[in-house]
Order: C-alpha cells, then structure tokens, then sequence
C-alpha cells in the first residue's frame, strides 16, 4: 500500500551507496555498545560516511489472520510490537539483557541477531523471516524469500543477512511471522528490571555445561537453562572461562566483541564479502575478520 | 597416482560414448571397489528420475561410496575430469533435484545410513546423510525425544535429501521445517573439500551458512553427515478428525483456529475425493454427506524453564523421561483445554462429525489415513501428479475454488489433501497417462494453480523444491535482481556447473542446450 515511498526510500540508499567508498551503517544506534567499529556514536566515521536507515520506517504489510507482517527496518520494534498487540499478536522477542532491544530498529535486531531468552520455545530471528528486501553494495535492490510462511522456493538468500551486521548489504524491509500473544505469556517470561551497565557479555555453552558455567559466572545478570545462554557483567580486561563449542559476545571492547575463530568458517565468511562487496564498503571491521 | 589426483591414463575424452563411460566405471570402481559402482541399462534406468518422473536424464553410472572422505574422492575426481554429479537420497524427490541432469555421475547415499553418535544430554545426533529419517527418532524414542520434520515419505527419505529440500511434513506448523532442526553438517564441497559447518551450540557470530545449505536441494555440495536437534516427545497429546458438510467450512475453520492464538502441531485438510480413495484403499469411514475433512493435533510439552540467578536460584529442567505426574497432568489439562477450544470453533463452521482419538491406537489410525492418503489415490486412477503451492492461509477458501474450477476446466479429476494451516497446497490431479491430452492438460492446469498461488502472495513451493521442476517459475515469483541475489549466494559454495548443474536457477550456462534433450522424455 506504501510502495512506491518504499522503494523511493530504498532507492535513496541505492543513490548513496554508489557515492561513496565507505559506510557505517546504522539503524537507531541503540546497538552501539556490540558494535565492533570502532565508529561508535562519539566518534566520526573516518574516511567514510554514516549511512542511517531509520528513516525508511513503517508498517508495509500486515495479514493477522496469516500472522505474517511486513515492515520497513528503521522501524522500532516496539513500534511494531504495538501494531500487532492489537490483533493478540508479537515477535516472540524475550530479553536481550540489560540494554533491551525494543528501542532500537528491527533492521538492526536483525542485522545483530543478539541471543533473548524465548529462543529455545520460539526461536529467533532466522526462524521468523521469510523474507527480506536489501540493497547491495552495488547499488542492487533485491528481495528474497517470500511472505509465504512456509517457502523453499531458491536459495534462502535472507539467511545470510541476518547476524551480517550490515556487511553484506543493507536490510530494508523485513518480512516476518508472527506468534500468539497468548502462547508466549503463557511461557511466564520475567520482565527485569536490570542495572544498566557498559561492559556486558553474553556466552552460550552447551546444555552439559550449562551446570558449571553457572557456577563459574559470578555476575551474571540473566541466565537461560532452555538455551544455556548467560547474560553477564564481563569488563573489559576480563576473560571469561571458556567451554568446548561455545561463544561468547561482548560489549565495548571493539574487536573483541565478537571472535569468529573457525577456519571454515572465517574462509567462507571472506568468500561470501568478497562477493557481496568486494571493496569492503558496508561497515568495514564490523566483522572482526574483516 | 591416485586415480582422484587427475585425468589419469589419457581420458578418452575424444572416445565414444560408451568407452567413455567403461573409463568412468573403471576409475570409480578404482576409489570404491567394483561391487559399489553400478552401470548399465538397467542401472541408468533405474536412476534416471527421482519421484518426480516427468524429466528423465540418465546417469553414466551410480556410485555408492561408504564414506565422507569416499565421497570426496569421487567429487575430485569428478573436477579433475569435467564429470558432472548429482547426490540422491532415497529418490523420493517431488522436484527432480536428484536427476542427472547433464549425465555423468550419481553419488547416491544408500550406503552411508549409520548413526554415528548419539548426545542425549545435549539433545542432539549426529548421523550420516544416507539414514532414513524415521530411524533418527526410532532411536531416541526410548529417551522421549524425537526428530521433528517429519515427510510424510518419513519411513524411506533420508536425512541428507530433506536437509538438501529443506522437507516439512505435517507437524512443521507448530516445529518448524528441517532447517530449524539441524544443528551442523559435514559436507564435501563441489571442488571435493571436506567442510564442517555449524556444530552443537547454536547460534553464534558470522553468517548463516548452515541456513543456507539447508534447502541448497544439493547444488552447494553434498552433505555426508549432519547433527540434529532432538525434541521431547509431548506429554500430551490430542487428535481429532472433523467432518465437514463443505470446503468453505472446513478452510475457513482452519483460519478461525489460528485465529483464537492456538497453534496445533498439526492442521491437515482431505476434500472429499482423497476421503474416497481411502475409504476404497482403507475402509476408512464418514458421514455420507461429507465434503472436507480436517485432521487436528494439540500438544504440549512441559513449560520451558527459565529465570534469573535471583533469589529463588536457578531451577534445573526436569529430565524429560520422568517428567513429574503434576507435569503430565498439566500438559493434559493444556492440551484438553486447546482441543476444547478447536472443537467449539469447528462447531461453530457447522462441523457434522468431530472424532478425538481416545488412544494412541486411534491416533495412529488418523495418521496413517493422513499420510497414505496420496498412495491410496492409485485407487481412482492410474497416474497422479501432485503439485506443492503456498498461499496466505486466509486465501484457501478462494483458492481451493479455484483449483476445482481449473479441474473441471481441464476435464482432469483432482484431489486435495495438505498442510492447511500453513497453507501449503497439494493439489493432485490423477488421470491416465496413456492420453497425451491428459498429461497436456495436467501441465497446463498446474501452471495455472502455480500462477494463482504467486498472485495470492504465496510461493511455487512450499517444502518439495524449485529442482528442475519449476525452473521456469521462478522468474515468476523474483526479478533479474532479485535472481541475481540468490546467484550470488550460491557461487559462495559453488562457481562451477559439475556439482547438481542445471537446478534451482534459471537460464545457467550449458542448461539450455540440454535442457531440450531430457525435458519431459517421459511423455
């Protein structure tokens, strides 16, 4: 219905994509403190310019009673939340810990892909896009996906992009389902009231480990059995015990706020920038690796 | 030299055919011994479709390595030597992502069926691609968990083929489709590199190439072993079969359910000719004047515990064996609760008959009434062609109007039976394939329903794959860009055409040509 001020918008960021050697992009800069660049609010991007989604926002799409909704990614999650709210629906998003990600815009949650705690019942963000549209570092404006909830129609292109932290292209609009409001309160989720602090970490182990992680983290400030996944106060000269399989994020420590260690892994990841934005465009260091 | 290290003892490229595939043989039976390789007329033949028999392309010859590092020999040899492959399951493929499309060689998993680790502890599995998919949950049955995606070709299609299609089933409404249930694979890459990907914790940094895998319908390498998730078995469970006097009533019944936040494990819907067929084939019994049936299961499993290290501490979950009786009985209280609420809303669509399963005997019979309801339809005709469309669920009850009128337009029968509450059609029209004019009609008549499904806001396929099926479709549904884009992703994995060419994407380089050669032989 909004269409054609969609893809004007899309295309605005098409029309900057092309200027410019490179961008830290950003939704509503509320992710900043798990952010790797080192071009956190305070700071001026360099050499390069600060491409913001925020302002392509809105509600595209919403079909209750399919329980599938389309929405521009500089929306805020609570924004949307309380558009579905109204039809007994959500985005079945538990806590992220202390720096909650309902303000920040849906495009960023899903470039982030940080851990809640309803995944284990609900799943994430991977399992509820159906479908993206992004804009390339190229300046191609692509969808992928569909709005169909169930859908193996070509490669799942939009898997790609969710945890990218903006490194292969820009997320624009989001297509994804959506849960009962009812099936996840009936789950009890505790709303908590945190301190909010600036060094903060989040590991996941495995579920054999989860019993003496628990004893090993001190401060932790939320623990998940379901997904044996902590939330925990980590500063930033502190190493955290590490377990077999596991992985672990932090804030405020720059590089080291994500490690991607595994060698396939790293060749792949390399193998797919080089593709998606062969001169390191999109919010270079974002990876770590890259 | 290894026989994989390249083209050895003079290829005889400029040979012909059959010299060239006794070379083939020969090499291959090198890597994995004679008595694995199979050739010949009857092998070709054998292997030259999947379930999807329209296409047919035959192989030059089968191989069945035992092993990861086999299966990698073969694929570099392969490289070395400009030989097409294609990796097969099972054969119970609705897309034909198992035909050879160009030839060459057919790595089938037949023989890479084992289990090969089992961490109940850590609810996961790792086996090798070529087991059955119902063995995984056989195997941990006694530990009350289970492997979710559940196709209804369960009993024989392997887990490397429903990761390669990213399969659903009947319990995807509520669980998910497969790619939520693996957790890591082992694959051979298409140059012939062994690769690791994923593993027990899920979740972390970098990018989803696991997601991506899943659902490649085997165009991005060969997976040979996968960790999988492993879910309780529900505490409860309740099933119904409801009768209804009309489609309309039963689909938009399917709609008022989701409506009231419930979501059943399972949501299927049987129009009246598929109840037909398995009243001739299973004597299965219904009021006369029924039109539409819908099969409904309500589950629950235990409240998943989480909370913050505070004052009441940390709460281990139970061990899902011996669930607390508190637990079960409040599972069956939810689950009682839930069909109540499904029974009301059914009465409310003017259901005639509403049956619940009072055991698991009766369940087990609803079941299979579900999931042989496509065999039972060799009882109304010789051949049948089953279609995999995806529309919004609130579009059914217009969209199931018009695949009668396309039917009856056509002149062919046609018969409904699928995944109502995820909208996922399966329009099967059944005919006899000895009139050309049939088989015409058919094509033409699904095209149109597939048409329908992508103006609906739907897909082309909802869990059976594009392969090469519905190649040409999908410029229906994405543009150049959007093409483009999935193009991209797949050259990560794979930027040649020997590994499953001429699949998944349109218009690739050396299809086109050869397409015209196995395009519908069958007919």
């Amino acid at each position: 219905m909004t269409e054609p001020s969609i893809l004007r918008e899309a295309e605005e960021i098409q029309a900057a994509i092309v200027t410019g050697p490179l961008f830290v992009i950003e939704g509503r800069g509320t992710n900043w403190r798990w952010r790797t660049c080192a071009l956190l609010p305070k700071h001026e991007p360099g050499p390069g310019r600060k491409l913001l989604t925020r302002q392509v926002r809105g509600l595209v799409d919403y079909s209750p009673e399919d329980q599938v909704v389309t929405v521009r990614a500089g929306s805020r999650v609570f924004e949307i939340q309380r558009i579905l709210a109204e039809h007994g629906q959500c985005i079945p998003l538990g806590s992220c810990g202390p720096h909650g990600l309902e303000y920040g815009s849906i495009g960023g949650a899903v470039a982030m892909n940080l851990p809640h705690t309803l995944e284990a019942r609900f799943g994430s963000w991977r399992d509820w896009i159906l479908g993206l549209r992004v804009v390339l570092a190229d300046g191609t404006i692509a969808k992928c996906g569909s709005h169909a909830v169930k859908n193996v129609a070509g490669y799942d292109a939009h898997k790609l992009f969710v945890g990218s932290r903006g490194t292969l292209g820009v997320i624009v609009e989001v297509t994804l389902r959506t849960a009962p409001i009812s099936a996840v309160e009936s789950q009890n989720p505790t709303t908590l009231e945190l301190d909010s602090s600036d060094f903060l970490a989040t590991q996941r182990v495995l579920p054999s480990d989860f019993e003496t992680a628990r004893e090993t983290i001190t401060s932790a400030y939320l623990s998940d059995p379901a997904s044996s996944t902590f939330w925990f106060g980590c500063g930033r000269d502190e190493n955290p015990t590490r377990y077999p399989g596991d992985w672990l994020l932090r804030t405020m420590c720059g590089k080291r706020n994500l490690e991607i260690t595994d060698p396939t892994q790293i060749r792949l990841m390399k193998r797919a920038k080089e593709i998606f934005d062969p001169t390191h465009k999109l919010n270079p260091g974002e990876m770590g690796i890259f | 030299m290894s026989a994989a290290d390249g083209p050895a003892r003079g290829s005889p490229s400029h040979h012909n055919a059959s010299v060239l595939e006794e070379w083939i043989v020969d090499e291959l039976s090198g890597m994995i011994g004679p008595e694995h390789v199979l050739s010949g007329p009857s092998a070709q033949r054998a292997y030259d479709c999947d379930a999807y028999t329209v296409d047919r392309s035959k192989p030059t010859c089968v191989a069945l390595p035992a092993s990861t590092e086999q299966v990698a020999r073969i694929v570099r040899w392969c490289n070395a030597n400009q030989v097409p492959f294609t990796a097969r399951g099972a054969g119970t493929g609705l897309s034909g992502g198992a035909l050879a499309a160009l030839g060459g060689v057919v790595i089938s998993t037949k023989r890479m069926n084992k289990i090969l680790e089992i961490d109940i502890e850590n609810r996961c599995l790792l086996a090798q691609a070529g087991i059955a998919n119902k063995r995984i949950s056989d195997a941990v049955a006694g530990n009350g968990l289970h492997f979710a995606p559940d196709p209804s070709s369960q009993t024989i299609s392997t887990l490397g083929g429903n990761i390669a299609e990213n399969s659903g089933g009947p319990h995807t409404l509520k669980y998910g489709v497969t790619v939520q249930h693996i957790l890591g694979v082992t694959m051979v890459d298409p140059l012939g590199e062994i690769l690791t990907i994923g593993g027990k914790v899920p979740g972390g940094p970098g990018f989803d190439f696991l997601g991506l895998i899943v659902g490649g319908e085997g165009t991005l390498g060969i997976v040979t072993e996968a960790w999988v998730k492993l879910t309780p078995s529900p505490a409860a469970v309740a099933t119904a079969l409801v009768a209804f006097p009309t489609i309309r009533d039963a689909t938009e019944t399917v709609a008022a359910i989701i409506a009231e936040g419930i979501i059943p494990a399972a949501l299927e819907m049987m129009d009246a000719n598929i109840l037909k067929a398995l009243k001739l084939a299973f004597g299965l019994e219904y009021p006369e004047e029924t039109q539409a049936m819908l099969l409904v299961e309500c589950d629950c499993n235990r409240g998943i515990a989480f909370q913050t290290m505070g004052a009441s501490g940390f709460q281990p979950e139970d061990k899902v064996q011996d669930a607390p009786d508190t637990h079960r009985l409040e599972a069956d209280a939810t689950v009682q609760l839930e069909m109540k609420t499904v029974q009301a809303v059914c009465e409310q669509h003017r259901a005639i008959e509403i049956k619940v399963a009072q055991d698991e005997a009766e369940r087990a019979k609803m079941w299979m009434v579900r999931k042989k309801g496509i065999g039972a339809m060799g009882r109304l005709a010789p051949t049948i062609v089953t279609h995999d469309g995806v529309i919004p669920r609130s579009k059914l009850p217009e969209m199931l109007d018009f695949v009668y009128a396309v039917a009856s337009r056509h002149g062919i029968g046609v018969a409904n039976i699928f995944h109502a509450g995820d909208g996922n059609l399966h329009p099967c029209f059944y005919f006899d394939d000895r009139d050309p004019k049939q088989i015409e009609a058919v094509i033409e008549a699904g095209e149109e329903i597939i048409r329908r499904c992508i103006e609906l806001g739907g897909s082309v396929t909802g869990e059976h794959g594009i392969g090469v099926e519905k190649i040409d479709l999908m410029s229906l549904m994405f543009t150049p860009d959007d093409l483009e884009l999935q193009a991209r992703a797949k050259r990560i994995f794979n930027d040649g055409n020997l590994c499953n060419p001429c699949k998944v994407l349109p218009n690739q380089k050396s299809c086109v040509e050869h397409k015209a050669r196995w395009r519908g032989v069958a007919w």
